[in-house]
């Protein structure tokens, strides 16, 4: 089918967003990352969100009748707007209560309180598409690739902040640590998101009612190849893999003097994670391309 | 509960494409759109072995409407009374998502009024009483509008005169196409489309 350039705009700014949001709790709370990368990331978060959820909007023929989403709790649209919404709601809850200096047990809690809607989200923008009509679609490697793209980029993401904002360390060795720990956490969630890749790949060839539109031959060999292999794997998965390698490596460097290696890593993490955004658009496209219905009747020349 | 359908006998349709034309004009659908389109099948085989027939197309006013699972607003509906899928204008946001979850491609988007159109069974007809403008106008005979529910209607009374190995449906993934088409092998065989 034709592509949908608003959706694909809004699934890679929710995902960025989301996924950063994610992983900067998760790193915060389970790495023992510094706080100062939160508010940065959550400022990013909820303008990348934004970003998308006005995307979206320009993909409707009447934005006027949009409340009437409240009417089907079930659609994909209203679960991707509802979880969308609250979760722009706790990230600048939490950047409001962090400039009010609220104590560290609040902020935890509003910050894990984020986690829910920023997964929900990212699972729905591509579960909304599971639908039987479009076989090329109607795989669960769908929204699993679509949560294991957020989060990988959202961990390059923060990993990038982190690096950016290194020189306002307080304990520099502990946080060294944590940044070493946060490169090989990211590392694996790269490594999740080319295997997450390689099963919709493999979903497509498996699917019911083959035809040559939606064909894997099509994404694999054929004219949406060009964008699979340069834009989804080596920009989604090489680039972003080769700047964690950096980012450990200036780790190491920075640990013996050079203190410049780190700065070098945080532009190139930074790098990658715009390169991951760019991936994420050029899956969405391949899909929409792929998204051919089993039995089209051409009502519209 | 009724349910209002079509059953299209492809033995008795002559590919005049009156019934495309008729659904336009009563419906306005807008150029380069369509709610009702005429397929060419073949033809089939090799020469004097060939054989050819006309498909008639449109919303199979399915069962289980996949389109009405993923209107996040309700404008596309299963009408309780008689089992026909509608959709509302007035609630229409224009998202489309319908026309994807469509198996047959058989909606169309309006890019004048910004909504998503389809075959209505001519819902606006039948509440005066009459039938749809493409069984109206069929010079063939070929379209037949009822009750399915109902065994003393014409589509029930020509599905059993039919018997079934000449009853025919779109390919059904889950959704339960209701509009039936007759077509017997001495004329033509049946192509599956998937």
């Amino acid at each position: 089918m034709e592509i949908q350039w608003s959706l694909v705009i809004f699934a890679a700014f929710i995902c960025w967003g989301a996924g950063t949001y994610v992983a900067a709790v998760a790193f915060r709370g389970l790495l023992g990352a510094s706080e100062r990368i939160m508010r940065p990331a959550f400022v990013l978060s909820a303008v990348a969100v934004v970003v998308g959820a006005v995307a979206s909007m320009t993909h409707l023929g009447h934005l006027d009748r949009i409340f009437g989403v409240l009417s089907n709790p079930a659609s994909g649209i209203f679960v991707e707007g509802l979880s969308s919404a609250v979760l722009v709601v706790v990230a600048a809850a939490y950047l409001v209560a962090a400039g009010r200096k609220a104590s560290s047990g609040v902020l935890r809690a509003l910050a894990v309180v984020g986690v829910v809607p920023a997964l929900v989200v990212v699972f729905a923008v591509g579960s909304s598409y599971l639908m039987v009509a479009r076989p090329a679609w109607d795989v669960p490697a769908l929204p699993i690739a679509s949560v294991t793209a957020a989060l990988s980029m959202g961990a390059v993401t923060v990993l990038a902040i982190d690096a950016f904002t290194a020189r306002g360390a307080r304990d520099a060795a502990g946080e060294e640590r944590a940044a070493s720990r946060m490169g090989v956490a990211t590392l694996a969630l790269i490594g999740i998101q080319a295997v997450a890749v390689a099963a919709y790949a493999a979903s497509v060839a498996t699917a019911p009612y083959q035809e040559a539109s939606r064909s894997a031959a099509r994404m694999l060999a054929g004219d949406m190849a060009p964008l699979f292999w340069l834009a989804v794997v080596v920009l989604g998965v090489a680039v972003p893999f080769a700047a964690t390698l950096a980012q450990r490596r200036g780790l190491a460097l920075a640990a013996s003097g050079e203190a410049v290696a780190r700065s070098r890593a945080a532009v190139t993490l930074g790098v990658a994670a715009l390169c991951m955004v760019v991936a994420v658009i050029a899956f969405r496209v391949i899909m929409f391309s792929l998204g051919s219905s089993i039995i089209d009747f051409e009502f519209t020349l | 509960m009724s349910k209002m359908t079509m059953v299209i006998d492809l033995d008795r349709c002559i590919g005049c494409y009156a019934c495309e034309i008729a659904c336009k004009q009563e419906n306005d659908v807008s150029l380069g759109s369509y709610w009702n389109k005429v397929q060419t099948m073949g033809p089939y085989g090799d020469f004097p072995h060939v054989e050819m027939y006309f498909l008639p197309t449109m919303c199979q006013h399915c069962e289980n409407p996949t389109c009405v699972s993923v209107c996040p607003t309700g404008a596309t509906h299963q009408r309780e009374e008689d089992g026909i899928v509608l959709v509302d204008r007035d609630k229409c946001i224009g998202c489309q998502y319908c026309a994807m979850a469509c198996p047959y491609g058989a909606r169309t988007f309006n890019k004048k009024q910004k909504v998503v159109e389809k075959c209505t069974l001519c819902a606006h007809l039948q509440s005066v009483g009459d039938k749809p403008a493409c069984v109206k106008c069929c010079s063939g005979a070929a379209r037949l509008f009822g009750d399915a529910e109902d065994p003393e209607s014409d589509v029930s009374k020509a599905l059993a005169e039919a018997g079934s190995d000449a009853v025919h449906s779109m390919p059904d993934v889950g959704n339960g196409p209701s509009i039936r088409y007759i077509l017997h092998s001495s004329i033509a065989t049946w192509k599956e489309l998937i």
